[in-house]
């Protein structure tokens, strides 16, 4: 190696120095990624397949409607197939950070009757699919975690982000369900497009990927997704479609009323 | 019955025509439910083939229809040869067959209200299995309290409007109602297998039961009641007040030499009460208080004057849901209480329930079983009713279940010789 090789190398390691500092931090990237504009409402639907390891199928078809409120955000969520389900809501009341508990109501056709719900026990699987109460919530509490990039990669031409999360409690892990997470995100747009989980025992355990990620009213949104257990072999397929953002729901909407009532239409 | 039908019909009909250009859907379900009596003697309990219709219309503005119509065949009337000897032509009958409009209401739904108008259930209060704000709609204990609320609940003509007020940032709901079609509960027939005991007669007396008078569609039987509705620094809260007739009657007697004659007597009474609920992390915590005032009693006496009478009964349930790793367990505790009460009053001065709900999943949802045990700390018995259902898919889902009772007599002793498991197998459409 000559002198001139050494002063170009010595002259790089000290310009890629500051570089490597001004990389954001773990948490940054996980602010950035709940910062991200995802409208201020949004009205979609959802076609969810859920798939056990034998291949049977069960379908559903639901519709949500999300409102934010400044960091706060209220969604109802209501299954319209198959007639089994048909008129079963999901009210949430999600606050942001963790003084405050999210509220969270069912209303269960059979029984005619709303009933609240504890939002606790975050790990509890939704309706059957491979989601958890927590993993429905775009982001996760941030402050539940502790948050790592451990590196970048580049994945089908994008620039990505991988961020790890780690419960800061015993406790939190076992009510999440979770030891870890790592997130794969999107540079360009900060938005996840690979989400891993690992158990309580370390055990790798499931991952959401989200696919066709497009602009709709200048909103980058997921079109697809699905979260396979990869220790039962259960999958949940997701897509979704009809989105429209900020058309200026009223409050009414997020309401007891509202889950009674069901939903048939507009 | 024909006047329900006709204006269940009617009500249809003006649906329909109303608006030809209504989007109309049709859900439902057939279902097949077995039960075998395993205590007593052992035999087939029912061999029923259910059809359940849901039809709706939206006919757009607000407006839109809700029915559900339920019918069954019951082939175990048939089939069961001990049914030719222990029950009555009449009993078969009322077990045989079953149509009814469940409900059949119009809907208008505006900004700040909703108006539903026709047959309906009404359903108040925040307690399982057992029922004490849930009184507007009486039942039919055909099968005593084993069927589901939704199924048993006697749907009732009824006008309702539910209104909407953000007062001081806060949303409140306040509840109307007005129902011209006061009914009775409908007990199982004298004789079946879940008639209610009747009361211990002295020796050498016979026991007779004649009709009374029923409340029904008229202006002076009219029931009527208000709610209102809010969450409240996360407390969901009401209020509510109800002035109808107690579902089951007092049972008024006479004594004439070798005869006890027994006559049910409805009574109106006036509920007031409350319900509320919170999430404390891992627990819900839920519960009511209703006071029934002039609530229709049973008395020691064995005359008209002395063996019925009214008081104000105080009553009051507490539950709590706790969920954990997929787990639900919800004990309830129900206490009913007579400040009133003196030593002719033929009940205890406190009575009441405790319960137990232990449900979990697994396989996706797939497979759930379910444990529910009610005792009656009063006298002693109880039932058991364990569950397990598994969904085939989408459509289909298939229970196997048993409810089993305890105790010499009693609320559920009374049935200790009505032991039974049961079967369903469930297509929804």
């Amino acid at each position: 190696m000559n002198k001139l090789t050494l002063m170009m190398l010595g002259a790089t390691l000290l310009l890629a120095a500051p570089v490597c500092s001004a990389e954001p931090t773990g948490l940054q990237i996980m602010q950035m990624v709940d910062a991200r504009d995802d409208g201020d409402d949004l009205i979609q639907h959802m076609q969810q397949r859920l798939i056990d390891r034998r291949g049977d199928v069960r379908a559903r078809e639901m519709i949500s409607f999300r409102k934010d409120y400044g960091r706060d955000s209220k969604s109802i969520t209501y299954f319209l197939a198959p007639s089994n389900v048909r008129d079963t809501a999901l009210l949430t009341w999600d606050y942001d950070g963790v003084a405050k508990e999210d509220d969270q109501w069912l209303y269960l056709p059979a029984l005619k009757k709303v009933r609240r719900i504890s939002a606790s026990d975050r790990g509890d699987y939704f309706m059957g699919t491979d989601f958890t109460f927590e993993d429905i919530k775009q982001v996760p509490e941030l402050e539940d975690y502790n948050w790592s990039l451990i590196g970048s990669e580049t994945v089908d031409g994008h620039d990505m982000w991988l961020v790890e999360g780690e419960p800061k409690s015993d406790d939190l892990k076992k009510n999440l369900g979770y030891s870890k997470t790592r997130y794969t995100i999107r540079k360009d747009i900060n938005m996840y497009v690979r989400v891993d989980f690992w158990d309580r025992k370390g055990q790798e355990l499931k991952h959401l990927v989200s696919d066709e990620i497009k602009q709709i009213d200048g909103i980058w949104t997921a079109m697809r997704g699905s979260m396979t257990n990869i220790q039962s072999g259960h999958r949940t397929e997701l897509e979704f479609s009809g989105q429209r953002y900020n058309t200026g729901l009223s409050d009414s909407t997020f309401s007891e009323r509202m889950l009674k009532r069901g939903y048939r239409g507009e | 019955m024909k006047r329900l039908s006709i204006l269940t019909i009617a009500a249809l009909l003006l649906s329909t025509s109303a608006a030809s250009a209504a989007e109309w859907t049709m859900h439902g379900a057939l279902k097949n439910e077995t039960a075998y009596f395993l205590s007593g003697e052992k035999r087939l309990d029912k061999l029923q083939n259910r059809l359940d219709l849901k039809p709706e219309a939206s006919f757009g503005h607000g407006w839109e229809f809700r029915g559900r119509v339920l019918g069954w065949y019951d082939a175990a009337m048939d089939i069961e040869q001990t049914n030719a000897t222990d029950l009555t032509p009449a009993i078969k009958q009322h077990y045989r067959t079953y149509l009814q409009s469940k409900e059949a209401y119009l809907l208008y739904g505006g900004d700040m209200f909703d108006f539903r108008m026709g047959q309906q259930q009404i359903v108040w209060g925040k307690t399982d299995g057992l029922r004490m704000l849930d009184i507007i709609n009486p039942l039919d204990m055909r099968e005593f309290m084993l069927d589901d609320f939704l199924d048993s609940r006697i749907g009732l003509w009824s006008a309702r409007l539910n209104w909407y007020a953000d007062i001081g940032g806060s949303q409140h709901e306040f509840e109307f109602i007005v129902i011209p079609d006061a009914r009775p509960m409908q007990l199982a027939p004298t004789g079946s297998r879940w008639a209610f005991a009747q009361p211990a007669a002295p020796a050498g007396v016979a026991v007779t039961l004649q009709g009374g008078g029923e409340p029904s569609w008229r202006p002076a039987d009219m029931e009527a009641g208000m709610a209102w509705r809010s969450n409240l620094d996360g407390w969901d809260l009401s209020l509510n007040w109800f002035y109808g007739w107690k579902d089951s009657p007092s049972l008024q007697k006479s004594l004439t030499p070798g005869l006890l004659t027994l006559t049910p007597v409805y009574q109106r009474m006036n509920t007031v009460g409350g319900s509320f609920s919170n999430a404390f992390g891992s627990l819900v915590l839920r519960g009511e208080l209703a006071a029934n005032i002039g609530e229709g009693i049973n008395k020691n006496g064995v005359t008209p004057a002395t063996s019925i009478g009214r008081t104000t009964t105080m009553n009051a349930a507490f539950g709590l849901d706790y969920t954990e790793n997929n787990w639900r367990i919800s004990p309830q505790f129900f206490i009913r209480y007579l400040p009133g009460w003196d030593n002719t009053i033929a009940e205890d001065q406190a009575s009441g329930f405790v319960s137990l709900m232990i449900s979990t999943d697994y396989l996706n949802e797939k497979l759930k079983p379910e444990i529910i045990g009610l005792y009656d700390w009063a006298d002693g018995s109880w039932m058991l009713r364990p569950k397990l259902a598994y969904e085939f898919s989408d459509q289909i889902t298939a229970r196997l279940g048993g409810d089993i009772f305890g105790g010499s007599n009693g609320f559920f002793g009374q049935f200790d010789k009505n032991d039974r498991i049961y079967s369903e197998l469930e297509y929804t459409f």
